[in-house]
């Protein structure tokens, strides 16, 4: 499944920096709604695992099947938690404490180092501080040196992470949902692996 | 296991499986980064020489004035004033900043959602617009397969398209374009066009050169469309050249208070004052005699009978204005003419008795000979471009073809819609067989023509907006797809709790579908929600009456794309009209929108670019509109023509229309009526009361403007106040609730009143009142019924000024949807799925964080919602709703 337009890959990179993957998930799963595809993702043994684990009710689980109903029932929770009423809103300044301006603006990191981001369409069109632009990006920094990617999580994702990540826990109601919580806050850590 | 069992190991797991998959695709970015990083810039800042500027036309209201916009970055950062406006020069009031405020609003909508459960119950999911559209062609197309387009409902609340929606509504074929105008303006457009003509439904007074100015009611430093146009010249006009202004009021506003003269006056009473002015003018004989012989179309002999006895005193007893103001006033608006002026909208115009009230108002301005002249009352057209009077000489611009026509009026015989018209009430087809045949070639149902209000569409359809619901409740008309844009009636229509009923029953309205762009009260019970792209992100033709007396136009074009999946409305209808087929595309079949303005604007004398660049194009070497009256026919316009021997009317033989007058042997265009005259006397308010059973004495059926007191008004009771509404000037009707820094200045909407009613009614400052509102007792909707209507608590602010039997409220807060802001709540409630070209801009930490004025933060919260309180009031004839007549009681809580 390709998720986005074919951009540099490097499965090198990746292997060494296995948090670009899960970023890259996240991403996915908090800009929008599950479908085939996802679903594939949702259904590797390592996701399914932590799904299952987090949220042991049958049923909704990546497991089991899926029909027009259940994806239906994904895609009302997923505009109920991020669009409409939009109870957890992914834009990182509603979870953080504490920041300076246009701190979570992807777009200010991006100038600040020097460079211009290519975006898919689909997550172009998102909010310079929408987390799962954010994440997109942390995803793209595999390979990347270590200061660089530690400043960024420090920057612009663990300010965030916790906060965003108990408000889903709370509010979602379907446990893929739950479990993306569950990842969002073990990207809170702040110690490294 | 809970999120707190999830380690960071448990990550990298994950990480690696789904590494190993192979499954994922990832950007890469690191190469991007160089080694060499550029210095940071401040991104929330304007760096003028990256920013670009781009002119267009403003939208925080119905004023429209000339703006540029600064672009950086890809986000609009600031709107400044386009000097080349010659209406508003330059100026820009703090509604031109709501445009970045309701663009950038955290809570706009951003993508189609379609509901998902109940109607209202507020569970939506996201669809593509193909799914959006392509359900909604679904929908309509069986209705001009099956021939009852007319099911099709479009209901607008704003549109300033300059007739772009009424191309789809004519191209599908249904006649319901319905509108909000009456809920506005239709009872001060309805005496002017009696006055002047359809093309002049507002007036352009010459502030820049007049002397003296009598205001009933009117606001232009806060609300009123081209306020700001008028505010400045009329402002260089007292300072600079000691214009004098008077304003008559129920409270305090604004203009009052920039006034030279104020006085609180009873609501529904300016007629009465006007009326001992006319009285005054004529006793002192200070008329100008010439002017009216010469251009009203009613002997002054006779109109010295009807105002015999309204004498100042007279209307000292009902208005509270001493008499000896009243007296004054009149002479020196007199002495100062032919440069003066009066102004009235809507404070005297939206009563029971205000249509002629307006009238009295009108003749003023004749009885002084001011119409036309240097300073004085001036008429310059307002609508767009295309064979106006008044605008020959100017290029041509019309919306690009193909043309679209009208569907066939309802009726009986040859060339009518027999099928609709059989399915109305047989009460309704009584009436309307009885009609005129003027009236039968205009009579489109009940929605858009409704029978009992004939003036509200006999010059051309004003509508009766706060009819709709009720009517479809009793089966006027079925509705199969009801579409509402920038509409907020389920939440600003009079009785709104009526609408919320109607919107709610899916017998009643099937299939409703929003377009808007924030979540309020309309979208709420919608089945379908299109976001629209705001002003800075669209395209519109821009054309209105210029202050400086010379027509003007301009362009409103995009600044930026508009933000994540939003469309302008021009974009949804071509695409939807495409979708359905039939031969409706036809009229949708160019490129792109840009291309269809500057087909648009394809005769202007300058290139296409250079006019995108300036925004705005007038003929500066233009002669200024005085006296359009006096100017001869051309050749051309004669034509063709034939004179009436005894009125000297210049009819055009083949299409039957009066084009001119002769005068002094001259042949002259004279004013836009069948008889080229000015109309102090109509005889249509007659016919109109004849042909829906009011009664002949109503203030409402007299040709001839007279005064009778609003209903009930009449012998008010002590403890019975008169309940009036307002609007502020950083906030427009209830669209702006949501802009944030607008909320900030005022997000509350208190009950004003003297302090001496405070006093008798035993409550203090800051107390909270129940205001208990009755049903009117005129012959409008369900009047005299009796009890209470509705009621709703507020607390109590004071001001001096206020007229003391007068309390009041802004209408625009206490909104249960629209968002954190317009509800002053701290959760987030709206959608919110990104606002796309954030790009760097500083983010309003109080959005998230919580809002500081709600009450869980200690604030005095957003206001409280009165609308639901307020009674459908619709005048007879016209159908204006009488906002400013509403009777209550006020009770400490």
């Amino acid at each position: 499944m390709t998720m986005s337009a074919p951009l540099r890959k490097s499965e090198t990179a990746t292997a060494d920096d296995p948090v670009a993957p899960v970023c890259a998930l996240l991403a996915e799963l908090l800009s929008r709604e599950i479908d085939e595809p996802l679903l594939s993702l949702l259904r590797l043994p390592e996701v399914r695992s932590v799904i299952e684990t987090v949220a042991p009710e049958t049923g909704a689980l990546p497991g089991a099947k899926w029909d027009a109903a259940r994806f239906e029932e994904h895609s009302v929770e997923f505009c109920r938690l991020f669009i409409y009423p939009g109870i957890c809103a992914p834009r990182a300044e509603h979870w953080a404490k504490d920041f300076e301006e246009e701190q979570f603006s992807v777009r200010r990191w991006f100038d600040n180092e020097g460079a211009q981001p290519a975006f898919t369409p689909r997550i172009e069109e998102l909010p310079d501080t929408h987390i799962a632009k954010i994440l997109v990006v942390r995803a793209g920094l595999a390979g990347a040196s270590e200061e660089l990617v530690a400043d960024f999580e420090a920057q612009m994702i663990r300010p965030w992470a916790a906060s965003f990540a108990s408000a889903l826990e709370q509010q979602s109601q379907l446990p893929i949902y739950t479990a993306a919580a569950a990842i969002v806050g073990a990207l809170a850590e702040t110690q490294p692996c | 296991m809970s999120i707190q069992s999830l380690s960071r190991r448990d990550l990298l797991k994950i990480g690696s499986g789904l590494a190993a998959s192979g499954l994922v695709t990832i950007p890469s970015f690191a190469k991007e980064i160089t080694t060499n990083p550029a210095p940071a810039g401040r991104l929330g800042r304007i760096d003028y020489s990256k920013a670009k500027a781009t002119p267009t036309i403003c939208f925080g209201c119905t004023t429209h004035c000339g703006v540029v916009g600064w672009v950086q970055d890809g986000r609009v950062r600031r709107i400044d004033g386009n000097p080349l406006d010659p209406n508003s020069k330059g100026n820009i009031c703090s509604k031109a900043q709501g445009m970045i405020s309701y663009t950038y609003y955290p809570e706009r909508l951003l993508y189609p959602l379609r509901r998902v459960g109940k109607r209202g119950e507020g569970k939506w999911k996201r669809v593509t617009w193909d799914e959006a559209l392509g359900e909604l062609a679904d929908k309509m197309r069986p209705l001009r397969e099956n021939g009852t387009p007319e099911e099709f409902v479009f209901h607008y609340g704003r549109d300033k398209t300059k007739g772009y929606t009424k191309r789809f509504t004519e191209a599908f074929g249904t006649p319901h374009r319905l509108n909000r105008r009456s809920i506005c303006s239709s009872n001060r457009r309805a005496p002017l066009m009696s006055f002047y003509g359809r093309e002049f439904e507002w007036e352009t007074q010459d502030f820049e050169n007049t002397k003296y100015i009598i205001n009933f009611g009117g606001n232009p430093m806060e609300a009123y469309q081209g306020g700001l146009y008028m505010m400045h010249r009329i402002q260089h006009a007292r300072v600079d050249k000691g214009a004098r202004m008077v304003t008559f009021e129920v409270r305090p506003s604004a203009t009052a208070s920039v006034s030279d003269d104020y006085f609180p006056i009873m609501p529904g009473t300016d007629g009465a004052v006007a009326f001992a002015m006319i009285h005054v003018i004529l006793e002192e004989g200070l008329e100008n005699r010439e002017f009216w012989d010469r251009w009203a179309n009613y002997p002054i002999e006779d109109l010295r009978k009807v105002v015999a006895d309204y004498t100042p005193e007279w209307a000292e007893s009902h208005s509270g204005v001493p008499a000896a103001d009243i007296r004054r006033i009149a002479i020196d608006f007199a002495k100062a003419a032919p440069a003066c002026c009066t102004m009235s909208n809507r404070g005297s115009a939206k009563h029971y008795n205000g249509v002629q009230a307006d009238r009295a108002i009108r003749t003023l301005d004749v009885l002084v000979g001011n119409v036309g002249k240097p300073g004085g009352f001036c008429l310059s057209t307002l609508r767009g471009w295309a064979g106006r009077y008044g605008q020959e000489g100017l290029p041509k611009l019309s919306q690009p073809g193909p043309k679209t026509s009208s569907p066939k009026p309802w009726g009986i015989g040859e060339g009518y819609n027999e099928t609709a018209f059989k399915k109305l009430p047989q009460e309704v087809q009584d009436r309307v067989n009885a009609f005129p045949d003027y009236w039968k070639e205009k009579y489109f149902g009940e929605l858009a023509t409704p029978s009992e209000y004939p003036l509200a569409w006999h010059w051309y359809q004003m509508r009766v907006g706060q009819l709709v619901y009720p009517y479809i409740r009793e089966g006027r008309q079925k509705v199969s797809v009801y579409m509402s844009y920038t509409l907020g009636a389920a939440y600003g229509y009079p009785e709104a709790n009526l609408v919320r009923d109607v919107l709610m029953d899916e017998e009643l309205i099937p299939f409703h579908v929003a377009v808007d762009i924030s979540y309020g009260e309309q979208a709420e019970l919608a089945d379908l929600i299109l976001p629209e792209a705001t002003s800075l992100e669209r395209w519109d033709m821009h054309g209105t009456n210029n202050y400086g007396l010379i027509p003007y136009t301009g362009v409103r074009q995009p600044l930026t794309k508009p933000l994540g999946q939003c469309r302008s409305i021009q974009h949804i209808l071509k695409d939807l009209a495409q979708r359905i087929g039939g031969g409706v595309e036809e009229y949708f079949a160019f490129d792109d929108m840009e291309s269809f303005y500057k087909e648009w604007f394809k005769n202007l004398p300058i290139p296409w670019e250079d006019f995108k660049q300036r925004g705005i194009w007038m003929d500066e070497t233009r002669e200024k509109d005085y006296e359009l009256y006096e100017r001869s026919l051309t050749e051309a316009e004669l034509e063709g023509t034939e004179v009436d021997s005894e009125t000297g009317i210049i009819t055009n033989t083949e299409s039957g229309k009066a084009v001119g007058i002769v005068k002094d042997g001259k042949s002259i265009r004279g004013f836009d009526t069948p008889h080229r005259l000015i109309g102090v006397y109509d005889e249509i308010w007659k016919i109109g009361a004849e042909a829906t059973g009011l009664p002949m004495d109503d203030v409402n059926a007299s040709p001839i403007a007279i005064y009778d007191t609003v209903p009930e008004h009449k012998e008010l009771a002590d403890d019975r106040y008169v309940f009036t509404t307002f609007k502020w000037n950083v906030h427009t009707q209830g669209r702006s609730a949501q802009w944030k820094y607008h909320s900030e200045i005022v997000h509350t909407n208190p009950v004003f009143m003297h302090p001496d009613t405070g006093a008798k009614l035993g409550v203090a400052e800051g107390d909270s009142v129940k205001l208990t509102v009755f049903r009117p007792t005129g012959h409008t909707y369900k009047g005299g019924e009796p009890g209470a209507m509705g009621d709703f608590e507020n607390h109590v602010r004071f001001l001096k000024g206020m007229h003391p039997r007068v309390v009041a409220c802004s209408h625009h807060a206490g909104h249960s949807a629209q968002g954190s802001v317009a509800r002053a709540k701290n959760q987030l409630t709206g959608p919110k799925e990104g606002i796309a070209g954030d790009k760097g801009a500083t983010q309003d930490p109080d959005i998230p964080k919580g809002i500081w004025w709600s009450k869980e933060k200690g604030g005095i919260g957003g206001g409280v919602a009165i609308n639901d309180a307020l009674p459908i009031n619709p005048c007879p004839l016209t159908g204006g709703q009488n906002w400013y007549d509403n009777v209550c009681t006020v009770e400490k809580v």
